[in-house]
């Protein structure tokens, strides 16, 4: 092959510029490959993707969205934020938390927060309770991985979640959520709520001594 | 399910041969509205946008719309075992794996069946906007292969420019340089002879004959082809597939930096 074929082969000149005399070609080799390189660069194919945009599908897999909601579940819990709630007295009642917006189905609405405890403990403080007329019942029992705790939020506290009343047909669900190892009680929308509406979850409470206590209890 | 019944599976082998220069591997994806490709080729410089309408077919069944991963290669080799005039009929699964092809010879004594394996490819769509396009240039398909072709001996580009008096071809390289030239048709005789130029303003585009040359595969699809242009934006091949669709093949432009 000669010398040149390389020249050939780059060669995108633009449709003008004749070549060169073969000997001139020659002795200026090196200087026209750099030409050559050059007029490559200012003529050069361009991609596609440069004029039309990659269409990208939104949707999210279930495993993705189960995960974006735990990472926005556990920044609010960290947060301690309580957006969107506003306290009203009730009649007969007392305090209660009504919606400050709309909150939809499986959206995370308040924690109830208080301190952790475990059931001896919680036994110890609910005699202690028992004693005094004038604590409410705040104190919530659940089972998270087999193993029985209580949230204590009888201490005023300023948050929330302890002060949603009871209802059997609530337009709230419990969640247990791990975070750091600890579990955490937090209220989760059942339903659509509409701003206004009180919100309440089941208390849970039926045996005997908590409805001769707390009548409320069963409605 | 999905079943697609075709009776000339000669515009299978046509539309094969049309895109297989260009894509290795392609996905076909099947919905009410027929089937549908659209793949860039490896370096990303061309597409190819195909659509073989429903009501095309001569019989057309899709339960769930359907994505149909090939290999070209592969799919080559199947479409090549039938006869010209076999019945085609493309059957698959909801949620399979493979893909079956069977052909029926004219005289209905022989039935082949082939099944061939689906691959699962991870491919990028482009949202390709509706344009105008500035210059729209109708021509037989023959002709602009012969043009492709010739002038690609010429140089590793052909630049095209059209204007109010006709399109013209040219390419420039180490033996000399070459231009082609034509004009709008007055003679409307013969539809599928005519040059047909419809200009809003005059474009000039340089474009890398490989591509072009790779369109001009399609040519057997189609009498006419149509090219559109716009300053700046890619080229557009149309092979219209009659009764059954069309073959569209987007080429980016060489574009000049200024900054030189």
């Amino acid at each position: 092959m000669n010398p040149n074929g390389i020249c050939d082969k780059l060669d995108v000149a633009p449709a003008t510029e004749l070549p060169p005399p073969k000997v001139k070609r020659r002795l200026k080799n090196n200087r026209i490959i750099n030409d050559d390189i050059l007029n490559n660069t200012e003529k050069s194919n361009h991609k596609l993707t440069e004029f039309f945009p990659v269409r990208r599908s939104i949707r999210k897999t279930k495993k993705t969205v189960l995960e974006e909601k735990q990472k926005f579940l556990e920044e609010a819990l960290r947060s301690g934020k309580e957006d969107g709630l506003l306290i009203r007295e009730f009649d007969g009642k007392g305090r209660g938390v009504i919606a400050g917006r709309t909150f939809f189905k499986g959206d995370f609405v308040v924690e109830y927060s208080g301190e952790l405890i475990d059931i001896n403990e919680a036994r110890l403080r609910e005699q202690k309770y028992a004693q005094d007329q004038s604590t409410g019942c705040y104190m919530y029992y659940f089972k998270h991985k087999n193993q029985q705790y209580c949230v204590d939020a009888t201490a005023e506290t300023g948050r929330f979640g302890r002060l949603v009343n009871h209802s059997r047909n609530g337009n709230l669900l419990t969640r247990t959520v791990s975070i750091d190892n600890k579990p955490r009680l937090v209220l989760i929308a059942k339903d659509t709520i509409e701003k206004g509406d009180e919100v309440t979850y089941d208390y849970g409470d039926r045996s005997k001594e908590s409805l001769k206590h707390h009548p409320w209890l069963a409605f | 399910m999905f079943e697609a019944r075709l009776v000339a599976s000669a515009t299978l082998k046509k539309v094969l041969e049309a895109i297989k220069d260009l894509l290795t591997d392609a996905s076909f994806d099947c919905s009410d509205v027929g089937i549908q490709l659209q793949a860039m080729d490896n370096s990303h410089v061309s597409l190819v946008s195909l659509i073989l309408r429903s009501d095309g077919f001569d019989k057309y069944r899709c339960d769930r719309n359907l994505t149909m991963g090939m290999n070209l290669a592969s799919l080559t080799k199947i479409i090549k075992c039938a006869n010209n005039d076999d019945t085609v009929t493309i059957k698959a699964q909801d949620d399979a794996d493979t893909v079956t092809f069977m052909f029926e010879s004219k005289k209905h004594d022989k039935i082949s069946d082939y099944e061939m394996k689906l691959m699962n490819l991870d491919q990028e769509h482009l949202g390709i906007p509706e344009t105008a396009f500035s210059c729209k240039i109708k021509m037989p398909s023959v002709e602009f292969a012969r043009i492709c072709r010739d002038l690609s001996q010429f140089g590793d580009s052909v630049m095209i420019s059209c204007t109010k008096e006709g399109v013209k071809f040219s390419a420039a390289g180490d033996i000399g340089s070459a231009n082609i030239k034509l004009t709008q048709t007055t003679n409307f005789d013969k539809e599928e002879e005519s040059v047909i130029i419809d200009m809003q303003e005059p474009v000039t585009l340089t474009f890398a004959c490989q591509y072009l040359n790779s369109f001009t595969k399609a040519t057997p699809l189609s009498v006419q082809v149509q090219l559109s242009m716009s300053a700046n934006v890619p080229l557009v091949v149309e092979y219209q597939i009659p009764d059954l669709g069309h073959i569209r093949y987007y080429l980016a432009p060489k574009i000049e930096d200024d900054e030189n």
